[in-house]
């Protein structure tokens, strides 16, 4: 306990002490809100269409979504250094290996199976009277999309924040794609390199510490979310959409 | 075939540069056609039962089925509890078990190295320093089970809290103590309850920021050289070391050097892997069953 207590302090003076942790921050806020938003764009239409489709293809969809929650992120890196060309540029400036871009690109791939099936698995689980009643008000294509991601929204909002944290902790991609430097290095690949090296323990738990601390505001956010929406089932006793700690 | 007869031949051993010091450019297949011609050799070390991916991949389903086996033991009774559990502890110690599930595995790694460090000076070992475990491979066991547990008490709980209430109020009603009463919800629950350890054998399969933080060896002695402990680990270190040079380079020379190949038969049989166990969840139609990885790393 006591080893655990001093490097904990270690730890927090290492990180009051070292200049590069606003850009390893930065880095990994960037890195998580850039692949997130992606994420999101692609993954939303796709998730209305899977969880409004009744079809025999919507469900396999589904099924292969939550497959994919399971990607190796290490294989995913693999290929993607080994398919992109060094040298190629991001359409959003930068380079795709050794670069920022790169790791959000394949963070994107990594988050959108986690988006896709957490919003679809919401929007599933609204009441079919819901859907089946704005139907009969006329509402179609993009229209009945908005109405069901509105309705379906603490499952969405559920999913961006998963996303945000699994890009966060993730190294087995990031790490592959980005070189070493103080701008493609995220605080949990720098805790990587901590341990491997240069800074040692003490810089390795003050990183881990700084992770956490982010995780656990997404945590804060997410139950602030919960607890409004709960509240707000209570309102409504006949609505049976399910609680977002199920879907979750 | 004996290890390592063609590594003296093999075009690519020799060094890059003469001895007068300038480089020699060897034209290399580049771009897509590199790509293919790496996606071949890994095909081939796959298929042709290279003695490192085999073992490695036993090495890998060993350490997962192990760490997964003894999470489980710890996980189905206690997420089974809590998820019958109506008392307000219960539901916080599930909020809590939800929300460790998203701690990454690099955070993990650090709890385990100062779990199991032999200390510095001045300061006494961390809590397990008794064990010497510190450079030990079972480090990495522990890693990958301290990162199964609370997957599995979390779909553990959500799976028994599917279990209709009414059965297990005739339960009681008909006198079943609360073991009784944890076992029936299981034996009703029990799909979603192997999917949930499924999908925690899938997690400590793929996962690699515990062990490369924590001091866990990241190789293994095979006879006289050294292999990977687990697929993901031996695919990103070995890709780590041999970034940027192109593919190339006979399948025997791959057991004790680096090649880009290895690493792309490595990540085949882990991709092979991850689709094995989707498989197997989609089988038990645990449509319904959603998890985030940790990180996912």
């Amino acid at each position: 306990m006591r080893l655990i207590f001093e490097y904990f302090l270690q730890g927090v003076r290492y990180d009051l002490h070292d200049p590069y942790l606003g850009v390893l921050t930065i880095t990994t806020l960037r890195l998580g809100s850039e692949a997130t938003l992606i994420a999101t764009i692609l993954g939303l239409p796709a998730a209305c269409a899977i969880g409004l489709g009744r079809s025999r293809i919507s469900r396999r969809s589904l099924v292969i979504a939550n497959a994919g929650l399971g990607l190796p992120s290490v294989a995913v890196g693999v290929y993607f250094v080994l398919l992109v060309p060094g040298n190629a540029t991001a359409p959003w400036g930068g380079t795709w290996i050794n670069g920022l871009s790169g790791m959000v690109a394949a963070q994107v791939v990594l988050s959108l199976p986690i988006i896709v099936a957490v919003s679809a698995i919401a929007i599933r689980g609204l009441p079919d009277g819901l859907i089946d009643q704005a139907v009969a008000f006329g509402a179609s294509g993009w229209r009945l999309w908005l109405f069901a991601l509105r309705e379906a929204k603490l499952g969405v909002i559920t999913a961006v924040i998963f996303a945000v944290g699994a890009a966060f902790g993730e190294v087995g991609a990031v790490t592959l794609i980005s070189g070493i430097s103080n701008t493609t290095t995220t605080l949990a690949s720098q805790v990587i390199l901590d341990m491997q090296g240069t800074d040692g323990v003490p810089g390795a738990v003050g990183h881990t510490i700084v992770l956490l601390a982010l995780m656990m505001a997404l945590g804060l956010i997410l139950l602030v979310v919960q607890g409004s929406g709960t509240r707000s089932h209570l309102r409504d006793p006949l609505s049976t959409s399910p609680r977002v700690e199920e879907v979750a | 075939m004996p290890v390592g007869t063609h590594r003296t031949a093999a075009p690519w051993h020799r060094s890059p540069r003469t001895r007068l010091g300038s480089p020699v450019i060897i034209p290399q297949p580049s771009g897509f056609h590199a790509f293919l011609a790496g996606m071949h050799e890994g095909v081939d070390l796959v298929f042709s039962g290279n003695q490192v991916v085999v073992d490695t991949t036993l090495r890998t389903l060993r350490l997962a089925v192990e760490s997964t086996l003894i999470a489980a033991l710890i996980g189905v009774p206690f997420g089974c509890a809590l998820g019958l559990g109506r008392s307000r502890v219960a539901r916080v110690l599930l909020r809590l078990a939800s929300a460790v599930t998203r701690v990454p595995p690099v955070a993990i790694g650090v709890l385990v190295y100062l779990l199991l460090a032999n200390g510095g000076p001045g300061y006494g070992g961390g809590l397990l320093a008794g064990l010497h475990w510190e450079t030990e491979p079972q480090g990495a066991y522990m890693d990958q089970t301290l990162l199964a547990i609370p997957i599995i008490v979390a779909l553990t709980a959500s799976a028994v809290k599917g279990v209709s209430s009414l059965l297990l109020d005739q339960a009681r009603a008909f006198g079943a103590s609360g073991w009784k009463r944890g076992l029936l919800a299981l034996r009703e629950a029990r799909r979603r309850v192997i999917a949930a350890i499924l999908v925690a054998m899938g997690v400590t399969i793929t996962a690699i920021g515990a062990i490369i933080v924590s001091n866990a060896p990241l190789t293994t002695r095979v006879g006289d050289h050294y292999q990977p402990v687990t697929l993901a680990i031996g695919a990103f270190t070995t890709f780590r070391q041999v970034q940027g040079s192109t593919f190339s380079g006979p399948q025997t020379a791959a057991l004790d050097r680096p090649t880009p190949s290895l690493a792309v038969a490595f990540t085949i049989v882990l991709l092979g892997l991850f689709v094995l166990i989707a498989a197997m969840l989609t089988r038990l139609q645990a449509r319904r069953l959603s998890w985030i990885p940790g990180g996912q790393s």
